[in-house]
């Protein structure tokens, strides 16, 4: 028994040493040089690299396949289960030895939270390659994260019910191009409500799914108006401490017109349910972006055809002709700064094969099907009509950048998605919903400075 | 023989004890003492975390949202009457089912299979069934979801079904336990039913009480899965209970809110230590021995 007791208590005693030990030393600072290409110092290096999407892992470790083959340097990708990243990058950034050394960021926030590992990327020739300075995060004049794609969102439309509407008697419209304001939107989707019994549909919107968590569309990507226009009012770039909600009512035009016109009953559903609602001809709006097309095109029974799918911009009634659709990304490579040199080098050289040789660019084109931002890529036509009318938008100049990964917090987004859900319900007053959002701002912005 | 072989055996014990030592300590003393030090701290990854005493523990009451006493407020309520429902319940089915009635198996078997379930599967099953329920009664657009009290009861009734059978098998196997004779003195005695109930059966099965009690009291308080699957906290977090509060403050990129969330954490192993420490010894004196 007593050595028992013993052996128990040296072990634990040995374990708690050990951990205040690791707790109380700090790292050692390593100057944090930029990033140089060099070719022969990355054939001594490999690449580690986290994947954000699962349904980009396959495409990955084809690339990283025919990279090893052509020039030798190891490559390993892993990939987080979905919803699982932050949680595995953490995990995966303990390691001293073995962390990944390509990993991706979500914009200036993420960036704060993982400053510490953002290796310089100023120096690299893909930095400078990018078709807009939009594409990079920057910390003052330093690159710490290069875009990997461009993404798009907006109103997604089925031209074929549009069609059938037009040509009935008093439509307000003669076709699709003509809605340009967020009134012309509006009239249209109440004409359509009248008629919806001869149009054969259930509602004019697909459902405004309020879930916690199923929500993003609205607090995230919808919530990208107002903090545009204000940014674009102010001027201002970067994360804010505080933010005047002064947009609110641009977003209360368009998501009321949302959760007056849309399916109700199921708004408990997932993103995907609405996709198949639209898909399946019950509604002819849906807000959501490039990626949906393969639910749209992948539901069973679906109407709606390659040549009738669009996107309208997300008029709000507010600055309406600079409105365009909603296109960046939230999806940033950044390179290890804890890692070697030569294994820096190597990630370097992984990426600049990747965006610039022909295989490589084949692989992003047809297997990652990214729009990639960078200038050596031509707009060629995909099989995904959505992308296509994302590249005609920004070859058109007509987009609206992508500014809500400037949003402090999860915990923010899910405050005020329940007071969305409240006010669609009639249980929270409007101005309530616009009260709480700068205070939230104000008190998640302060427990990230804490 | 026996001799020499224990005291082989008392010498060298610690060499046979010592994988399943190691495995213990590596995978549970370590993660809870490193546990037990983030809670001082602050930190991003485990391995940079930067002292900063008891500031995490202090926001927990400054809180202006107040979100971990709200959520223990919350499961405290929740426990005490899904204890009381669940136990009840479980308490009656039983004496149903050991009156020799017929197809008692089935019935036996039926009621726990609910305990077979996993309980994000049960969570989100409920919500369908609860949301078709309050659509056709309450209206439609109105969910779980929508108000804190249809989030709560829903979730009792979840635990309920889910419970109730695991809970009835340990008061059956209490009630078979008890010696016919007992019952039988006790009747020619001339006691009624509800005296045979109140003063034979009831102490007899003190100890299948303790572990029910137990059981139920612990899985309330931990709850997580079928509060994630059912509720997700909705709305606005009224629903929920302590350890998905836990998970919710630590999804975050702030520093200090990481070790605001391991302090939480540190907190509820305290108070499910607690609770369940009276819960054992207030009943354990009660137990008959026999």
């Amino acid at each position: 028994m007593k050595i028992k007791r013993i052996l128990a208590l040296v072990l634990s005693l040995a374990m708690v040493m050990t951990m205040f030990a690791a707790c109380g030393k700090k790292e050692e600072e390593k100057p944090n040089d930029p990033v140089t290409q060099d070719k022969n110092l990355a054939q001594k290096g490999s690449v580690y690299m986290l994947n954000f999407k699962p349904e980009q892992d396959g495409a990955f470790k084809k690339a990283a396949e025919a990279f090893e083959k052509e020039t030798g340097i190891k490559v390993k990708i892993e990939t987080a289960a979905s919803g699982e990243y932050e949680t595995t990058l953490k995990t995966r950034m303990t390691s001293k030895d073995e962390a990944p050394t390509l990993f991706t960021i979500n914009g200036p926030v993420g960036y704060n939270a993982w400053k510490e590992y953002c290796a310089d990327l100023t120096e690299v020739d893909l930095a400078k390659m990018v078709t807009d300075q939009g594409f990079l995060v920057k910390d003052g004049d330093k690159v710490f994260g290069i875009a990997n794609c461009v993404e798009g969102y907006g109103i997604i439309y089925n031209n074929g019910i549009i069609k059938e509407y037009c040509a009935m008697d008093g439509a307000k419209i003669k076709d699709v191009s003509e809605i340009t304001s967020f009134e012309t939107l509006k009239a249209v989707v109440e004409d359509m409500d009248a008629k919806k019994a001869d149009l054969g549909i259930d509602a004019v919107f697909a459902s405004t799914t309020l879930e916690s968590s199923d929500n993003w569309r609205w607090v995230t990507h919808l919530n990208n108006m107002p903090l545009w226009l204000q940014f674009d009012k102010d001027g201002t770039t970067g994360t804010v401490d505080e933010f005047a909600f002064d947009f609110a009512d641009a977003y209360k035009n368009i998501f009321d017109l949302y959760i007056n016109y849309d399916i109700k009953a199921e708004r408990d559903k997932t993103t995907d349910d609405a996709m198949v609602q639209l898909a399946t001809g019950r509604c002819v709006f849906a807000q959501n972006g490039t990626w949906a097309w393969g639910t749209i095109s992948g539901t069973e029974g679906n109407v709606v055809k390659a040549e009738d799918c669009g996107f309208l911009p997300i008029y709000t009634g507010s600055n309406d002709d600079k409105t365009g659709v909603c296109a960046g990304t939230e999806n940033f490579f950044s390179v290890n700064a804890k890692s070697t040199k030569e294994d820096q080098a190597a990630t370097i050289e992984f990426l600049k094969w990747l965006y610039t040789s022909e295989a490589g660019m084949d692989i992003v084109k047809n297997d990652l099907q990214f729009i990639a931002p960078f200038n050596n890529f031509k707009a060629e036509e995909s099989v995904n009509p959505l992308i296509n009318a994302l590249a005609k938008a920004t070859a058109d100049g007509k987009v609206t950048p992508w500014k809500f990964h400037v949003i402090p917090s999860e915990n923010f987004k899910q405050l005020f998605g329940a007071n969305l859900k409240g006010y669609a319900e009639g249980s929270i007053e409007w101005s309530t919903v616009v009260e709480e959002y700068s205070a939230d701002w104000a008190t998640e912005m302060s427990l990230l400075n804490k | 023989m026996v001799i020499i072989l224990e005291k082989a055996i008392r010498k060298w014990f610690p060499l046979f004890l010592l994988p399943t030592l190691i495995a213990f300590v590596l995978s549970f003393v370590v993660p809870f003492i490193m546990g037990l030090v983030l809670s001082f701290c602050k930190f991003h990854l485990v391995t940079d975390a930067e002292w900063q005493g008891i500031e995490g523990y202090k926001y927990i009451f400054e809180d202006p949202r107040n979100s971990f006493v709200e959520a223990f407020k919350f499961t405290t309520t929740f426990a005490i009457v899904a204890v009381i429902l669940i136990n009840v319940i479980a308490f009656l089915l039983a004496n149903m089912l050991t009156k020799r009635l017929r197809g008692t198996n089935i019935f036996r078997s039926v009621f726990f299979m609910p305990n077979l379930i996993g309980g994000i599967v049960l969570g989100y099953t409920w919500k369908l069934l609860i949301n078709g329920i309050l659509a056709k009664t309450v209206g439609e657009g109105v969910y779980l979801s929508s108000q804190t009290e249809y989030g709560f009861w829903g979730l009792i009734a979840l635990m309920c079904w889910q419970m109730i059978g695991y809970m009835m098998v340990i008061y059956i196997a209490g009630i078979q336990n008890i010696p016919l004779e007992l019952i039988e003195a006790a009747r020619i005695d001339g006691a009624s039913k509800f005296q045979i109930l109140k003063n034979v059966t009831i102490p007899m099965i003190m100890s299948s009480i303790t572990i029910c009690l137990f059981l139920t009291i612990s899985n309330c308080f931990k709850l997580f899965d079928q509060n994630l699957a059912l509720t997700g906290g909705d709305p606005k977090r009224s629903t929920a209970m302590l350890a998905l509060d836990i998970t919710i403050t630590g999804e975050t990129n702030s520093t200090f809110l990481n070790g605001v969330a391991q302090a939480k954490a540190v907190l509820f192993f305290l108070i499910v230590g607690v609770i369940t420490f009276i819960q054992l010894f207030a009943t354990r004196r009660r137990e008959v021995q026999n």
